[in-house]
């Protein structure tokens, strides 16, 4: 399933730079959001967000843990040790957006699960995984 | 249940087969997927980010910060090695995201 690429918000953008984020250090997730969600580009913390998928069927609120990476050097690529990987139990979990922030604190960047745009779901008993592609989340030159 | 190293070796291609196994073993869980193992793992991982994250606003030094970080690093590794000992199903899905500004 083609889903979009990952987006910088502007606070995210600014957050790398000024160094509120420390990607190798600091604690991240990543969360699955709704259709009706208002993230987009002038998000800013993650506590601001709206219409997070509902704590159940297998979804804890705030999403799951994940691990940045940092490899290389003339060229650093930012990517995830693992993807996250929810089981949908008792019910589907469907959702719009996967968003990456830093716990308790700002949204870093976040992507379309399907760039139609659409929803995706996993139904009960199945696995929902946000893929980073090989190249990584996004690479500083 | 117990798989041997070879076969989950096999399953592994590309995480560290024996600091992936020590990891399991060292937080008491089963060689073997299960939702609960996972929840386990999600659940420790949420107190460390908030352990984490209590540390950064109370500016805690860096070396401080990184070994809470590292425990997570830890939980999600055995997380992911978990999910490949979890046969795929028809009807999973999977959404792969493209870098920044990529296609």
């Amino acid at each position: 399933m083609a889903a979009g690429a990952w987006t910088f918000t502007n606070t995210g953008r600014t957050s790398l730079l000024n160094g509120t984020f420390d990607l190798d250090t600091d604690i991240f997730k990543t969360a699955i959001f709704l259709s009706t969600s208002n993230i987009g580009a002038a998000s800013t913390t993650f506590a601001a967000l709206t219409n997070e998928h509902a704590a159940a069927n297998g979804y804890t609120a705030g999403g799951i843990a994940v691990t940045p990476t940092l490899a290389g050097t003339t060229t650093v690529t930012v990517d995830l040790s693992t993807d996250p990987v929810w089981s949908a139990s008792g019910g589907s979990i469907t959702g719009r957006f996967a968003v990456l922030y830093e716990v308790s604190g700002n949204v870093l960047a976040y992507c379309l699960l399907d760039t139609t745009p659409a929803d995706v779901s996993a139904t009960a008993g199945n696995t929902l995984t946000v893929q980073t592609a090989a190249q990584g989340v996004f690479t500083l030159a | 249940m117990t798989i041997d190293k070879e076969i989950v070796a096999a399953l592994f291609a590309g995480i560290d087969l024996n600091g992936a196994h020590a990891v399991l073993k060292k937080l008491g869980l089963p060689v073997a997927y299960s939702d609960e193992a996972v929840a386990t793992i999600n659940a420790r991982a949420n107190e460390l980010a908030g352990e984490a994250a209590a540390l950064k606003r109370a500016d805690a030094p860096r070396a401080e910060r990184k070994a809470v970080r590292e425990q997570v690093d830890r939980l999600v590794t055995a997380r992911a090695v978990l999910y490949r000992l979890r046969p795929a199903q028809p009807g999973d899905v999977i959404a792969t995201a493209t870098p920044m500004g990529g296609k």
